[in-house]
């Protein structure tokens, strides 16, 4: 026999006799254990003959399904496709964006409300606190001309046309 | 670059209330509570006090009106304004050094003179001063000044025009 395994029952032993596996020793003495082997051999041989040639096997029409679907199996799978990614909402640029329209904010509404206080000749800063007019005769009032101040004193009589201004 | 639409929305707004904020003069709020005195610039040691005492006019039928002096002419809007005049002549004028003790006299002319006390404070000037036309007491008042901001005086009538006398903490 090929198999380098001993044959232990006698049905491996007649399936190898009749498949024609058994060396030319091992089918001499399985003959001679076996008187009739020869005749179920050659009744064997005609049957099958005989199978053949009246139920040949069908064509497959895909012979080799198995070995392609083995083949898809084993074969490296392309990577799978990365999935889509989410997008943020705020990306880092625009919340850059964000961050500088917010300093830039800052530093306007502290530049307009704040740092108004500061070296600034041309503004006009005055408080008038207390007026009082110079005698009974006379009524002074604080007048706000567009932001300026202005003492208005009522009550003064005209100067003469001959007063001498300068 | 520019594809999203918060970030830009959100610049431009940005940028249109810097730009609101900077075209819009620092509000000057009047304080009722006095020497709530947030002045423009800060006194300096070598301040001053002037006075002047400007004669308001006006121009004549084919007389061009004279230009407004350069101490008075960054108020000409308000002077315009308020007295309504063609044209504002300083008749004389008057500068003293600022010291918070002595009691300063500024004569700007013969007639017209101003009596001033200015001490520091608050970044600004308190200053007490009285108004005098010859030896008449017109008005007294008391208020804080920064430099640069003249506080201006209605005073009598002339026949060429209006006096106005004006009192002013000097750089």
């Amino acid at each position: 026999m090929n198999n380098s395994e001993p044959l232990s029952s006698p049905e491996e032993k007649w399936t190898a006799y009749l498949d024609g596996n058994l060396s030319a020793q091992e089918t001499v003495a399985f003959e001679r254990e076996n008187p009739e082997a020869r005749a179920e051999r050659e009744m064997h041989a005609r049957i099958m003959t005989a199978v053949r040639h009246h139920s040949p096997a069908p064509k497959l029409r895909n012979a080799d399904f198995f070995n392609e679907s083995i083949l898809r199996e084993i074969s490296p799978q392309p990577p799978a496709a990365a999935p889509e990614k989410k997008r943020a909402v705020w990306p880092m640029w625009g919340l850059a964006f964000a961050c500088a329209c917010c300093l830039l904010s800052v530093a306007g509404i502290w530049a307009g409300f704040v740092r108004g206080t500061g070296d600034e000749p041309d503004r006009y800063v005055a408080q008038i606190v207390s007026v009082t007019a110079g005698d009974d005769s006379l009524d002074a009032t604080v007048v706000d001309a567009d932001g300026v101040k202005v003492l208005w004193i009522n009550g003064l009589e005209q100067l003469p046309n001959d007063y001498v201004l300068e | 670059m520019f594809s999203n639409k918060p970030a830009i929305l959100a610049l431009v707004l940005s940028c249109a209330s810097v730009a609101c904020l900077e075209a819009q003069s620092p509000i000057l709020i009047e304080p009722r509570k006095p020497f709530n005195f947030r002045p423009g610039a800060k006194p300096a040691a070598d301040d001053k006090v002037w006075s002047a005492v400007v004669l308001g006019s006006n121009v004549k039928e084919g007389d061009k009106a004279t230009p407004l002096p350069s101490e008075l002419a960054k108020f000409a809007p308000q002077l315009s304004k308020c007295f309504g005049y063609d044209q504002y002549r300083i008749l004389g004028s008057a500068t003293k050094a600022m010291d918070g003790v002595v009691e300063r006299w500024l004569v700007p002319t013969q007639n017209f003179w101003v009596s001033a006390t200015a001490t520091r404070e608050q970044g600004g000037y308190l200053v007490n001063m009285e108004f005098f036309h010859d030896k008449r007491s017109l008005v007294s008042a008391k208020a804080m000044l920064s430099p640069g901001s003249p506080i201006f005086v209605r005073g009598p009538v002339h026949v060429r025009g209006q006096i106005i006398m004006v009192f002013e903490v000097k750089r």
